[in-house]
């Protein structure tokens, strides 16, 4: 439980919730308008450069 | 591998964030931090001995497919660290490729598309490019319920046993294979 608590109180390493989306993914995609989906690429996208930055920089967090 | 050469790829306690072997080239420095030093400390020279002041073994927590391939590469190219990118960056591919042929199994083209867009903008999605096996992971995990989905059993098992080799999340396959099996 344990485990489950941290990852849903995100106190896990981002790379944590990259493995356990997949599904998630697909499954979004197949439900979701395409216009709520082009937002939430925007948004990711966002996001992404962020945190890629972070990483570039060595800068962790949680 | 010398001693000298295994003392340079020594985990240092104090600087988690830093690479402390041999300088990558400064295109790659920035990508190898954190987890990527044990990944590539295992290609390298394979699991670290038991220490002998009994402390923790820190490596043992990182699964073995992922710089088994990059050792292998590595093997031809001769360059550890531009193996560890070029696996990475394939399983990214071929990841995002099944990703789609999932969410195409579930609607039309266009929701394959955006499924495997929605994946690789994801905000975890760096680590797919960088040395870590998380793009290898997202394929297996990928091509197993894709598996899962053609009903073909045997080759969901499989992946899912490639997927476990290489993050321990990968066990979430059984628990899919277990809810497949109680659906029949």
């Amino acid at each position: 439980m344990a485990a489950l608590k941290a990852l849903f109180s995100f106190d896990v390493a981002p790379d944590y919730y990259l493995v356990r989306i997949v599904g998630v993914i697909v499954g979004s995609a197949s439900t979701i308008r395409p216009q709520v989906l082009a937002i939430a690429c925007a948004v990711c996208l966002v996001l992404l450069i962020v945190e890629a930055a972070l990483f570039g920089m060595g800068i962790g967090h949680y | 591998m010398t001693a000298a050469r295994r003392a340079e790829w020594a985990w240092i306690p104090e600087k988690p964030d830093l690479f402390r072997g041999p300088a990558p080239a400064p295109l790659l420095a920035p990508t190898v931090r954190w987890d990527a030093n044990f990944y590539l400390a295992i290609a390298r020279s394979g699991y670290p001995e038991r220490r002998t002041d009994g402390g923790p073994v820190y490596a043992v927590a990182f699964f073995p497919l992922y710089p088994l391939l990059v050792a292998a590469l590595d093997a031809v190219l001769r360059k550890t660290f531009w193996s560890a990118v070029v696996v990475a960056n394939a399983f990214a591919l071929v990841a995002a490729l099944l990703v789609f042929q999932l969410g195409k199994t579930y609607g039309s083209t266009g929701r394959g598309l955006w499924a495997a867009l929605l994946f690789l903008v994801a905000p975890g999605s760096h680590f797919l490019s960088l040395p870590y096996p998380e793009s290898m992971f997202a394929a297996f995990l990928a091509a197993a319920l894709l598996s899962l989905r053609k009903e073909e059993i045997g080759q969901a098992a499989v992946y899912g046993a490639l997927a476990s080799m290489t993050r321990s999340a990968g066990v979430v396959v059984a628990a899919c294979l277990l809810y497949v099996a109680w659906q029949h």
